[in-house]
């Protein structure tokens, strides 16, 4: 939201003031936008020598006069902050010498009183200087400040002449006088513009004086450019007609004679330079083409070779000045004379042809008000001055609305009135500082809709336990372009008040605190995330509405922008799961990895592959809800296999079971649940069925069911099903073909008294299983391009390779980890179109990836949806908010996309964030450290998500055992209809205020930003020993994968990275992934390492018992040892024959466990001789 | 120690004032312990842009604290340093308050000596009515003083000799140092006390004929019934 403001810059005690402070120049300080400068034609105080400037500390809404201009005052004044080092610079032409004499002053405080003249000996015979001066941001000479002084010089003629100064903080600087004009002219014209770029270009422009007729006068405007700070004399840019220095970009006349509102001519030249693109210049003038003064803006897009035509005109205009903000912005103000009264405007364009205006001021004429002023940028937000008569009546300032005007002299809101409040002071010229800032309050919901199952199911646990009340971190509050003392911040634990239509006692709204993005509360403008928990009323008023739903409006205001957005309650009489907390961990949906023979609750271990359906086909019945709930959801019990064997050799499967509940009295039938993985961690799983993209499905199976079909976007398969019931052989049928039903196509039963009932739902991730169950022939379920036959059969023999079916692993699996949704199939309930898991309970998800760290990088692949390609330019685009939670701030992330090229992503950061902690690390990687929140914009694209590598460089040092949590959310723009309540009108303290409030505080439409998917990146630290073999079976697998990943594939840059990635991890645990070879099994891993090496333990003794569990299964036995018994632990068939002979045999042996007490091996030893006869 | 005459002409901040505490603080302007606070109670060379500052705290940046203590009141020669959400000078010295009736008596003489200094340099005192004011021409010269001649009709010559043609120039020019000298109309009669414009202050070349003399100072110009006065200073000065 844009905000505009209006100070008068004449101090209240100076009420009685009548000078004519005309001809303004303004400085805000890049590194504290509290402080700002003004100067002006002012005189000093009666006797003193000392001339004033204008001075705030607080953003331009108070304004203080500091006597500290050397020279009586000044015939010509501009004034600079350097980017970084708080030096304020200025340029004046003194008014007590003659010839004129120039000073360049410089000041690190400048109340201090202190400002002396640094270029030495000072310049004389000369005409209007034009200060700018920037910090060096890299290189050898990152920190210096350059300076550059433009001026006409006077000395031989009158000649466009720039001061060049490398080092204008050295204690006595060096100015290299360059001559700009390489051409026979007549002389030059009053203006020139020196305007850096922070990359080292430096443009210049000036006026060439052709000929003059009387007091006309042709000239050209010409822009010259600098490619290395000034060092090439500005001659770097060439005119094609004369290959001299100096790009002619206009022939024009202009009447020096003439007057416009008691102004004279030839004012509001300008050059200025894109911020965010050095190739982007605009060059602005007034001339006598039009009906009157003619004002013109033109642009360059190559660095000033070529030149648009105008890209916009304004007659009877005067006074222009142009900037450019980090986001690209122009901005362009001018006073334009309009039936006898200046306006002055504020217009700004994203585009170059389209400018919006906002008209800051209507005033009267008074004869000469300079001839210039001047505007700036930090950020996002602009701040200029112009010189305006003083009459404070309302109606002069934003005549139109759109802003809030503050005089600080006394005035009756007609009349100026004196130091007494009484008398009557006459009107005259004063500055007026203006600022229009972007400030931004956006409500990102975690949680939406909320519903009343939810908040009933939570009201069950404990009061502000997990998974009770209050829903925590329910929603967040995105505040941009502010400074903590804006907001009254002054750390973490600072709150932002947060309302919603329903009272705080029907639904109590908590602030837990704020996120700082630059993690200080210093000065500078920033963004600050607030947290918020929602808490229910033990009565469920909230729930008290007539409809299935409601809409609650909740508000804040940050200042004086107002933020809104909808929560909506839901009355859910449907079969739900719920998202748990946080959402992409869905409580409702779990993980369970059993091994060949393991039996659980009840039901009879996996004889091999084969039997793994009757297995999850028993489960679904056999398991409890209160058992699912007590499922555990650790790591070593969750994690997926990506291998048909675990470490041991073990076959291994992995399960997913859902617990839908319903409450009702009427009951439902045919609730289907659909179990979908997705290639790897993401954050765009939006709902899209119908038609169905990653949600396809058939209509109709041979059990004339609805049947999950693989999902597609653009040439591939994207998410893959997975059921209860066998899969159907792809190769012979077509994917409609598989049914799943009793298995996950369930009725339920409603209870008599409409209590809660849970149903289990589950299938068989397959997706480690490389071979049929004769562990021969490939188990080849699905290509990685789609055939023309989407859904099969698929022909192993495709003329095309990538069609032919592959193992699931090679055809989807992109991570180690991937996405698994269910969604519940209920069709009197159909989920809409755009909800995800994270907003709608019928869809569950678990999207966490593990990656355990010692002294290596951790990471994940992910997948991201692009900002839509046609984003209005005004809205914001998706943005990726990383929350790195308790991850030690040292560590470093990189966020590989390839894609995106880098500079495009960290140009937009500039254009979007005031600060932000991004840097380019290689052309398609940005860097950043672990720190708070990081919020990365994601560039525009086409349908086709961005695939991308995460990794994130840990100092675990001194953490072992403990767990980072880095949570990855997309987020993007929401709309909602329903108006908000008025936010109250912001209190800005001031003497008088005339309050035009933005017509946009008044909105039809609510705007916030939604979370619309989720991951999780759990980073344990462990003991590298212990992680070793698994990452080398992993990166086995993963090197099989990409075997099969063609290089056409958005994954198969992001997999080499991948592969290189868990390379580097194999090797920090002590692995070496050079002799790893690619396996479907995992198996690729050569001989173990020297024992020590891997932690192991040998105990040697005799077998003295074998243990059996309560069914009669093998679990183990007891090794004697001379220095006692250790209990061994093993369900291995073999490991209990081996035990047996060995307690038969009374056999000598060695036993060698890993970390966790983990069988590794046995040795046999020879038996004892037997003693002599 | 200047004399009092001294201070006066050094110091555009003068007033006699309490000392309400040595430690004192101003919005925007870096604390340090040199900071006082003083109720002024009496404005003895105060901008009149200001207003009546009687009873107001005046912030003063001295030297030393060590010279001053609460309750001690001293009449404070000063220049402005800071006039905005309160006023902050900075000491040149201070005397005894007791003295601040001859302060206030040399700060009435200013005008007169400033007066006398601006006979003193002048080259041509009339007293004469303009007749004709010729406007400046046109010059590209943006920092000219677009200099207006002023045709006279002289009465009396007090000093030197009338010019010929009986011409001076004024500036008309809006912008500094120009908008702050003394402007002249048609029929405008009184004493002119004119000059050859000094070397080192910006009234160069542009409109203004060389050798001529000019108007600049608000002082520049009395009116007739101060003729007598003025008569009384040139003679004082010889």
């Amino acid at each position: 939201m844009r905000v505009a403001r209006i100070v008068n810059a004449v101090p209240n005690n100076h009420s009685n003031e009548t000078n004519n402070d005309s001809e303004p120049n303004i400085a805000v300080n890049p590194s504290n936008p509290n402080q700002m400068a003004i100067m002006a034609f002012m005189s000093p105080d009666p006797g003193l020598t000392n001339g004033p400037i204008y001075y705030s500390t607080d953003r331009g809404e108070n304004w203080s006069l500091l006597f500290d201009v050397p020279g009586n005052g000044s015939q010509d004044q501009t004034i600079g902050f350097a980017s970084s080092s708080n030096e304020l610079f200025m340029a004046t032409l003194r008014a007590d010498t003659s010839p004129i004499t120039l000073n360049v002053d410089r000041s690190a405080d400048p109340t201090s009183g202190v400002f002396p003249n640094i270029e030495n000996p000072p310049r004389t015979k000369l005409d209007q200087p034009w200060v700018h001066a920037i910090t060096v941001p890299s290189g050898p000479n990152a920190g210096k400040v350059c300076t550059y002084v433009g001026y006409g010089d006077q000395t031989s003629g009158y000649w466009a002449t720039v001061d060049v100064c490398f080092d204008a903080l050295a204690a006595n600087p060096t100015f290299t006088k360059v001559k700009l004009n390489p051409r026979a002219a007549q002389r030059d014209g009053f203006h020139i513009r020196p305007k850096p770029h922070a990359d080292g270009t430096v443009y210049v422009g000036y006026q060439s004086w052709q000929s003059t007729s009387g007091s006309n006068v042709t000239m050209n405007m010409v822009v010259a450019r600098d490619d290395n700070w000034g060092n090439n004399s500005f001659g770097d840019l060439t005119d094609p007609s004369d290959s001299k220095a100096g790009r002619l970009v206009a022939n024009v006349t202009i009447d020096e004679s003439t007057a416009l509102g008691g102004q004279r001519p030839d004012n509001g030249f300008d050059v200025q330079v894109d911020p965010t693109n050095s190739d982007i210049v605009y060059l602005c003038w007034i001339d006598n083409g039009g009906t009157g003064f003619r004002l013109h803006v033109r642009r360059s897009l190559d660095r000033g070779q070529s030149w648009s035509g105008d890209l916009i005109t304004v007659d009877n205009a005067a006074l222009a000045t142009m900037a450019i903000n980090s986001q690209g912005t122009v901005a362009l103000t001018y006073l334009e004379l309009v039936s006898g009264q200046w306006e002055a405007h504020f217009r700004t364009t994203t585009d170059g042809s389209t400018w919006d205006d906002l008209l800051l001021a209507r005033t009267a004429t008074s004869g000469f008000i300079g001839d210039y002023m001047r505007m700036v940028t930090v950020g996002p937000h602009f701040y200029g001055v112009f010189p305006a008569v003083n009459t404070p009546t309302a109606g002069n300032f934003f005549p139109n609305g759109g802003g809030t005007v503050r005089f600080q002299r006394n005035n009756n809101g007609t009349s100026l009135l004196g130091t007494d409040s009484t008398t009557i002071i006459a009107s005259s010229i004063d500055p007026f500082f203006f600022k229009v800032e972007e400030k931004d309050v956006n409500f990102i919901l975690n949680r939406n809709p909320i519903g009343q199952d939810e908040v009933d199911a939570r009201r069950l646990q404990p009061h502000g336990s997990t998974g009770g009340l209050p829903i925590q971190d329910a929603f967040r509050v995105v505040v941009d372009g502010f400074t903590a003392a804006e907001l009254g911040l002054t750390g973490p634990a600072s709150t932002l008040t947060v309302t919603s239509s329903l009272s705080n006692t029907v639904m109590p709204i908590t602030c837990t605190g704020n996120t700082s993005d630059t993690g200080n509360y210093g000065a500078e403008v920033q963004r600050f995330t607030f947290h918020y928990s929602i808490d229910f009323d033990p009565a469920d008023q909230a729930f008290n509405f007539s409809g299935a739903t409601s809409d609650v409006t909740l508000s804040c205001t940050a200042g004086p922008v107002p933020g809104s957005a909808l929560l909506t309650l839901i009355k859910q009489p449907d079969p739900f799961m719920l998202h748990g907390d946080p959402s992409w961990l869905s409580i409702d949906l779990r993980f369970v990895v059993a091994r060949q023979n393991q039996s659980m609750f009840g039901v009879s271990g996996i004889t091999g592959a084969a039997d793994a359906p009757r297995f999850i086909q028993e489960l679904i019945g056999a398991i409890t809800p209160a058992q699912f709930d007590a499922l555990p959801s650790g790591e070593d019990d969750t994690k997926l296999y990506t291998q048909p064997n675990d470490e041991h050799g073990v076959p291994v499967f992995n399960f997913a079971l859902a617990k839908v509940h319903y409450i009702g009295l009427i009951g439902a039938n045919k609730v289907r649940v659909f179990f979908r993985l997705f290639q790897a961690q993401t954050t765009t799983s939006t709902y899209d069925y119908p038609p169905g993209a990653q949600y396809r499905r058939a209509t109709s199976n041979p059990h004339g069911q609805p049947i999950p079909l693989a999902g597609i976007l653009g040439p591939e398969y994207v998410t893959i099903p997975f059921f209860a019931a066998p899969r159907v052989d792809t190769i012979s049928v077509a994917m409609d073909q598989q049914t799943d039903d009793p298995y996950n196509v369930q009725d339920i039963t409603a209870h008599a008294d409409g209590s809660e009932v849970d149903k289990i739902f589950g299938c068989w991730l397959d997706i480690n299983q490389p071979f049929k169950p004769d562990g021969t022939t490939p188990n080849n379920v699905l290509p990685i391009f789609v055939p023309p036959a989407k859904d099969g059969p698929f022909d192993p023999n495709d003329p095309n390779p990538l069609f032919r079916p592959l193992p699931i692993g090679q055809a989807i699996q992109r991570a180690l980890h991937q996405c698994l949704i269910a969604e519940v199939a209920f069709d009197p309930a159909p989920i809409p179109v755009g909800k995800d898991t994270s907003n709608w309970d019928k869809l569950a998800q678990r999207n966490i990836a593990w990656s355990d760290v010692n002294s290596a990088q951790a990471g994940t692949t992910f997948e991201i949806r692009p900002t839509a390609a046609a984003l209005p330019p005004q809205q914001t685009p998706d943005e990726l908010m990383i929350d790195w939670n308790n991850t030690p701030a040292s560590g470093v992330a990189t966020i590989y996309l390839p894609a995106v090229e880098a500079a495009d992503l960290l140009t937009m950061a500039d254009r979007l964030y005031p600060v932000h902690k991004l840097a380019r690390f290689d052309e398609h990687t940005i860097r950043c450290t672990t720190s708070g929140i990081t919020y990365v914009p994601i560039p525009p694209g086409n349908a086709v998500n961005y695939a991308g590598l995460l990794r994130v460089d840990v100092n675990a040092s001194g953490h072992q055992g403990e767990t980072f949590d880095v949570v990855v959310r997309q987020l993007t723009n929401a709309v909602g209809h329903q108006p908000p309540p008025p936010p109250p009108v912001p209190e800005i303290q001031g003497r008088t205020e005339s309050a035009a409030q933005p017509a946009s505080a008044v909105v039809d439409e609510i705007e916030w930003r939604r979370v619309i998917g989720a991951f999780q990146l759990s980073i344990p630290v462990k003991n590298r020993e212990t992680l070793v073999l698994r990452e080398e079976r992993d990166l086995s697998v993963l090197r099989w994968i990409a075997k099969a990943i063609p290089n056409t594939s958005r994954w198969y840059e992001v997999f080499q990275r991948y592969l290189n990635l868990i390379g580097g991890r194999v090797s920090s645990f002590g692995g070496e992934p050079g002799t790893i070879e690619p396996s479907p099994t995992g198996d690729g891993v050569p001989t173990r390492k020297p024992h020590h090496e891997k932690g192991e333990r040998s105990f040697t003794g005799k077998v003295a018992d074998l243990i059996f569990d309560s069914f009669g299964d093998f679990i183990g036995f007891v090794l004697e040892m001379e220095s006692g018994e250790r209990r061994v632990f093993s369900r291995e068939p073999e490991i209990e024959r081996l035990a047996e002979r060995a307690w038969r045999d009374r056999l000598r042996i060695s036993v060698i466990v890993v970390e966790h007490d983990r069988l590794e091996r046995v040795l046999i030893h020879k038996p004892p001789a037997p003693f002599a006869p | 120690m200047q004399s009092i005459p001294e201070l006066v002409q050094a110091s555009t901040f003068i007033f006699s004032g309490t000392v309400l505490e040595l430690q004192a603080s101003v919005p925007i302007v870096t604390a340090n312990e040199l900071l006082i606070t003083v109720r002024l109670d009496r404005s003895l060379r105060v901008d009149p842009v200001l207003g009546d500052m009687r009873g107001e705290t005046i912030i003063v940046a001295v030297s030393s604290t060590e010279q001053f203590e609460v309750g001690q009141q001293a009449v404070f020669f000063a220049n402005s340093a800071v006039h905005g959400r309160g006023i902050a000078v900075r000491e040149v010295a201070h005397v005894d308050v007791g003295q601040a009736d001859l302060v206030a008596a040399a700060v009435a003489q200013l005008p007169r000596r400033h007066l006398l200094n601006r006979l003193q340099d002048a080259t041509v005192v009339v007293d004469a009515t303009i007749t004709k004011i010729d406007p400046p021409g046109f010059t590209f010269d943006q920092h000219d003083g677009l200099w207006a001649a002023a045709h006279m009709r002289i009465k009396a010559t007090l000093k030197g000799t009338a010019p010929s043609p009986r011409v001076f120039y004024f500036a008309t020019a809006e912008w500094p140092p120009f908008d702050r000298m003394p402007r002249f109309e048609l029929r405008q009669a009184g004493i002119f006390i004119l000059h050859v414009p000094p070397v080192d202050t910006p009234t160069h070349g542009g409109t203004l004929p060389g050798g001529s003399l000019v108007a600049i100072d608000a002082s520049d110009f009395q009116e007739s019934s101060e003729s007598a006065s003025i008569g009384r200073l040139l003679a004082a000065l010889e």
